[in-house]
């Protein structure tokens, strides 16, 4: 009796199946990221990424704050939601830009309380968003402005409204939610409409945080440091005479 | 001294109701200012129309989240400054700052997220999500800037119909929960500009929707109201008049001083309680008469008080009218003639009326005097001018006097009349207590004294705004309604003229000795208040 049929495939061992599946990916993500990087994308990718540095400058200039710590990681994350987003890790992306803002607002949120700063950092206490964004306590209250920045009280509701929608939408993609504001491919592959919706909402955070930044800490910092951080708060020098008068004349 | 806050523009909107001293009559009005219904408050400088629009509109913010009614505050007090040749130029300027001011006050609430295309109708074309300046600011800006540049042209495609306008605000209304956005124009439309108050009031009743709710505040003699406008079914009009009648006037008055008094003036109130009350009837009723001499007679000492009674009301008072006529050249036959027919006919037949009563022992005085209907229009002009500056107050119409007739009552502000007394204060205080609307002096439609006016003026001119308006604009800014120091500081950093007050950057005013960032925001304000109302009129 003879056999006819091939010889049998060799046995793939575990290895070689995740071998065979994470190099596959691996070439997805590799595929993507050149798309991300290639012009016009890039342009994008590099101006978003300013921000990173930004963020860093305020990390520095708050090294003595014991919140200083959150900023830093509210930096790394949005690096890593940059990296996910030129891999055409969509989702993952969002996911990141919602924790950079919760990280960041937190920090602020928490410096106005040392106790509950000290109680968080050594993990015994929570916060929540709903107590961050409070209307009456929270970093956009009018008790917070009045505080820490009077010329601010005008403009926080706006600011409040940007953080409350910017988070909700990034929101879906950490839940789960039938997208109605992000649409993500079903796939690793890039996605244009996604790409730009991400630095659109990037754009967003930039802005909420810095605002955040500014309300609590501007009226504090040495003059030095409001001149340094002054050109990342363009976007508020017509609302905020102090800011105004740190920026360089045109 | 009490460094008292006369003018209601330089209160901040929070310390309003702190400052806010309720009488009937206020309540009534400020429960009319934020009904649906549209109401027009009519009174005189310094009566305190802007102040019951802000009140108003800080009672409506802070029932915002119950009520949902969103308060729009918008001045026009800048509108003397638009001198572009497009004739619709004022009419394109309201509905650019209308639109602006909803989307400030919209942004100030956080009711701007995320945004729509009703939105950028507000906007004049879309703008980022930081909300800078939008199309339709810079647009508003362009016209207010027009002053340097007379005849330039600015491209107002931007700005939204009237119809767009309503209908964005429906849809925003709707989507963001709003039940009604109720907008307070102030400084409404310029006394001496017809052809603007003419498209104002058409612009407010344009506007009427179920959305939308218009008010204004006014001075008497803004009459002029379109083709379209009537003001018994377009609107609610309402008098200011702070009636010394009232049993609680003196009372009223004592707590608007002290409200913003220290302790020493407080003290000095309560210790001179016959100087304070001469002072509160001199005003007729007009806080910021009363705010402004209180100031001047800090301890109001009888000396002090007397001083200040002649002064501000033989002089003043007088001068400030007379200024009228040398900026509005058309008006002076209208001008001198009202002056002279109050200072040598009203007062001192209402004098004589009050010498001759209290010689007889009755307990009446008046300040009232009552103008057939039928009188010269040129007459009813002169009143109109005079009601403006608050030298006489028009009560009411349709009084019936001697024989039947029908006529239109007026007030002679008491100060201009007790003035010319040996003793104001003592002339001041029997003449408040023992008014009576009942008693005034008639002048019949033929009265001799209005043939003097009929004689010299002919048809009515409107001003040449735009050469008035670089006139004026050169003139010294030592006509301003300023303190001696706020003068003096201007000149020392090179402001001399309205003009230079008027471009002055807070840069500027900080270079003036011991004057730091919140003062010299305060200083400019001011500045640019005092040259807003004077280019007004």
């Amino acid at each position: 009796m003879s056999d006819n049929s091939a010889p049998p495939a060799p046995v793939k061992s575990p290895n070689d199946i995740a071998a065979e599946y994470f190099g596959l990916f691996h070439s997805q993500c590799e595929a993507v990221f050149k798309q991300s990087l290639a012009d016009p994308h890039l342009s994008a990718i590099a101006k978003s990424h300013k921000f990173a540095e930004e963020l860093n400058l305020w990390g520095s200039l708050l090294a003595a704050r014991r919140e200083a710590e959150l900023v830093q990681v509210a930096m790394h994350e949005y690096e890593y939601s940059l990296l996910a987003l030129a891999q055409g890790h969509y989702r993952h992306a969002f996911k990141s830009l919602r924790l950079v803002l919760e990280l960041s607002l937190q920090a602020v949120y928490l410096s106005a309380n040392e106790l509950v700063l000290r109680e968080w950092l050594s993990n015994r206490v929570d916060t929540s968003w709903s107590e961050i964004i409070d209307k009456k306590e929270g970093v956009f209250s009018e008790r917070f402005a009045v505080g820490f920045l009077p010329s601010f009280k005008d403009h926080v509701a706006h600011y409040a409204g940007m953080a409350v929608l910017l988070y909700r939408e990034c929101s879906e993609c950490v839940h789960g939610n039938v997208p109605q504001h992000i649409p993500l491919p079903p796939s690793i592959l890039f996605h244009p409409k996604t790409f730009n919706l991400w630095h659109s909402k990037a754009d967003i955070l930039r802005l909420v945080v810095h605002s955040t930044l500014a309300l609590r800490y501007f009226g504090d910092l040495p003059p030095a440091d409001q001149k340094q951080v002054a050109p990342c708060l363009a976007h508020l020098a017509a609302k905020i005479p102090e800011i105004q008068a740190a920026l360089p004349l045109a | 001294m009490a460094n008292l806050i006369i003018r209601t523009e330089d209160i901040k909107l929070e310390h309003i109701l702190e400052l806010y001293v309720e009488t009937s009559q206020d309540r009534k009005i400020v429960e009319f200012l934020k009904s649906p219904t549209p109401t027009i408050i009519e009174g005189s400088r310094g009566t305190g129309k802007s102040f019951l629009l802000r009140v108003a509109e800080t009672q409506l913010s802070d029932s915002f989240a119950s009520e949902r009614v969103l308060p729009v505050y918008v001045s026009f007090a800048r509108s003397s400054l638009l001198q572009t040749n497009d004739p619709q130029q004022f009419s394109n300027w309201m509905m650019a700052r209308l639109s602006s001011r909803v989307m400030r006050s919209m942004y100030q609430r956080g009711l701007l997220v995320p945004a729509n295309r009703a939105l950028t109708v507000l906007m004049g074309g879309s703008v980022g999500p930081d909300l800078g300046e939008t199309p339709l600011e810079r647009l508003a800006e362009k016209y207010e800037q027009s002053y340097r540049n007379p005849n330039a042209t600015v491209d107002a495609s931007a700005v939204p119909s009237v119809d767009d306008f309503k209908d964005a605000i429906e849809d925003i209304c709707r989507e963001r929960g709003i039940s009604r956005i109720a907008v307070f124009f102030d400084e409404a439309a310029h006394i001496f500009r017809p052809e603007q108050q003419r498209q104002f009031f058409t612009l407010f009743r344009d506007l009427r929707s179920p959305y939308l709710s218009c008010n204004a505040a006014v001075y008497p003699g803004v009459t002029f109201y379109g083709q379209t406008f009537q003001v018994t079914h377009d609107a609610t009009l309402v008098s200011l008049n702070r009636d010394p009648l009232d049993h609680h006037y003196i009372d009223n008055m004592r707590e608007i001083v002290l409200k913003q008094a220290d302790a020493e003036l407080a003290a000095d109130v309560e210790n001179n309680p016959q100087g304070f009350a001469a002072l509160a009837y001199a005003v007729s009723g007009n806080p910021r008469l009363l705010l402004k001499t209180v100031q001047r007679a800090p301890r109001l000492l009888p000396t002090e008080v007397r001083k200040v009674l002649k002064e501000f009301y033989r002089t003043e008072i007088w001068s400030e009218h007379s200024a009228l006529a040398e900026r509005y050249a058309g008006h002076r036959a209208f001008i001198d003639w009202g002056r002279d027919f109050v200072e040598r006919t009203v007062i001192p037949d209402t004098a004589k009326k009050n010498e001759q009563w209290a010689l007889e022992g009755k307990p009446e005085a008046t300040c009232y005097f009552w103008i057939h209907r039928d009188a010269p229009v040129a007459v009813a002009e002169a009143l109109r001018l005079l009601s403006y500056t608050g030298i006489v107050t028009r009560l009411d119409s349709g009084i019936v006097a001697t024989r039947g007739e029908i006529g239109t009552r007026f007030a002679v502000n008491m100060g201009c009349l007790a003035a010319p007394t040996a003793d104001p204060i003592q002339a001041l205080t029997t003449t408040g207590t023992r008014l009576s609307v009942k008693r005034f002096t008639e002048y019949g439609a033929n009265y001799s004294a209005f043939a003097t006016l009929t004689s010299v003026v002919g048809d009515y001119q409107e001003a040449d705004i735009s050469a008035v308006l670089q006139r004026e604009l050169a003139k010294p800014v030592d006509v301003l309604d300023l303190t001696d120091y706020q003068k003096s500081g201007l000149h020392s950093i090179g402001i001399n003229t309205i003009g230079e007050a008027l471009q002055g950057s807070e840069s500027q005013f900080q270079r003036i000795s011991y004057v730091g960032p919140k003062r010299s925001r305060r200083m400019m304000n001011i500045a640019a208040a005092s040259v807003l109302e004077y280019l007004s009129g």
